[in-house]
């Protein structure tokens, strides 16, 4: 078997590999939700009383104490719990029926985390959102091919999306394209890390390097769906390497999970494309 | 049933690459009704990334004539070796970094009167408010400041001054 034939996943695989990575990821981000439960308090700075002032009109009569039922504190770390719990549940093989209500269970708990969160929210709540509904219309229409499909399809697009839509903004900024945006941001306490700032700061060059190796490859990402996937492969492995750098360095451990969670659906519409 | 599906995940796709231009009407509009943060935005550091670090300060009234030094709130916890797997604090960290660096867009724009009641403010205020404090304190009053991170010269700048807010009265 040559590697074409034994990386092109067939659908089930791929969704499984979706999915694992998707509860993992999310399971530690809502894991991380918990371990700072007094956030979420009265006093937090995810205050239901403050966030939910942001949409006031909603908030009136039964849907208010509905509403406030789920997303006041306590109750809302309930239903972190609940999510947590699911997301385990999820990375065993339970039959159609137990998947569907625990996708099911899984989609209205997040629409509730992103109703309730009007500033804090990163790329990878965005994207997880994006993963988990569409591993609940997989799970939903789980015979019709062509709606499978279509979520690989729509999943490939939206990971070419984002590293596009950022290498784009980062090739229009001045930071970036004078090279000293890698630099300026690891050497800030917020995202940064003091001795690799030391070292940018006596190699301006790496700094540049750096720069413009990121730029180009978010921007020539997209071109993984039509490489030979040997070479989609390096790009992918070449994406797996940044984001576990920017998990070490600046923290942002949630990307790794979510967005190597779309690889399979990139390969998989790699191999399509590659065959006609 | 196939095509409503074809259908949602084309308008979702569609709506995502406007909603990577910021500033269009049509971004704005879709984001007016995104109540439930379904519209991506995937400009990760870019065009011009935070080179800056915020801190926030704060201090309080006992009575008419004295008040408490400044106190910094931490905002960052710093590296960690197992930041790659574990990092509960980022959450807190970005949404206190993201409600200050709104405070200060929007200050540019807003008298103070109407900043006081928008969700940045009121994100600053109730946390600073409910931190634990001396019995004695009365009011409150918090400060942005701006450094230029790990390896600078400059000094760290006053961005945002608060008005002074009375304390909760279980305080």
């Amino acid at each position: 078997m040559n590697l074409i034939e034994s990386i092109s996943l067939i659908s089930n695989e791929a969704i499984y590999w979706i999915g694992t990575l998707t509860y993992i990821g999310f399971g530690i981000s809502t894991i991380e939700k918990l371990a700072d439960f007094r956030s979420y308090s009265f006093q937090g700075v995810f205050s239901w009383q403050v966030n939910r002032t942001i949409s006031k009109g909603y908030f009136q009569g039964p849907s208010s104490r509905f509403l406030s039922l789920l997303m006041d504190y306590p109750n809302f770390l309930v239903v972190q719990i609940l999510l947590v719990i699911v997301c385990g549940l999820l990375l065993f093989p339970f039959d159609h029926m137990v998947r569907l209500v625990l996708l099911s269970i899984l989609v209205i708990g997040l629409l509730i985390d992103n109703f309730r969160a009007s500033f804090g929210n990163d790329g990878s709540d965005q994207l997880f959102s994006i993963l988990i509904i569409c591993l609940f219309i997989s799970e939903l229409f789980i015979d019709h091919s062509a709606i499978q499909k279509a979520i690989f399809i729509f999943l490939a697009a939206q990971s070419c999306l984002s590293y596009l839509t950022s290498g784009v903004v980062k090739a229009r900024g001045k930071k970036w394209t004078s090279g000293i945006a890698v630099f300026a941001i690891f050497n800030t306490k917020t995202y940064g890390f003091k001795p690799i700032a030391i070292f940018l700061n006596r190699y301006p060059f790496v700094s540049k390097f750096l720069s413009w190796a990121v730029i180009i490859f978010e921007l020539a990402f997209p071109i993984v769906l039509i490489l030979p996937l040997e070479y989609a492969l390096i790009l992918l492995v070449i994406g797996v390497i940044f984001h576990f750098m920017n998990a070490i360095i600046m923290g942002l451990n949630s990307f790794v999970w979510a967005f190597v969670a779309t690889y399979p659906a990139v390969i998989i519409v790699n191999t399509w494309i590659q065959a006609v | 049933m196939g095509i409503i599906i074809y259908l949602i995940l084309a308008l979702w796709f569609i709506v995502s690459v406007f909603g990577q231009f910021e500033k269009s009407k049509i971004n704005q509009f879709f984001r007016g009704v995104d109540h439930f943060s379904l519209i991506p935005s995937w400009t990760f550091f870019g065009p011009n990334p935070g080179t800056t670090d915020y801190h926030l300060l704060f201090r309080d009234q006992f009575d008419e004539d004295s008040k408490s030094n400044w106190r910094e709130i931490k905002l960052s916890d710093g590296w960690t070796w197992y930041i790659w797997l574990w990092n509960p604090n980022k959450r807190k960290q970005k949404v206190l970094s993201d409600a200050v660096a709104s405070l200060i867009t929007i200050s540019k724009k807003m008298e103070l009167t109407g900043l006081k009641t928008t969700i940045p403010y009121l994100i600053v205020l109730n946390y600073v408010s409910h931190l634990e404090r001396s019995p004695l304190s009365r009011q409150t009053q918090f400060m942005i400041m701006e450094s230029q991170g790990h390896i600078s010269d400059t000094k760290p700048q006053v961005l945002f001054l608060s008005e002074k807010h009375n304390l909760p009265d279980s305080k």
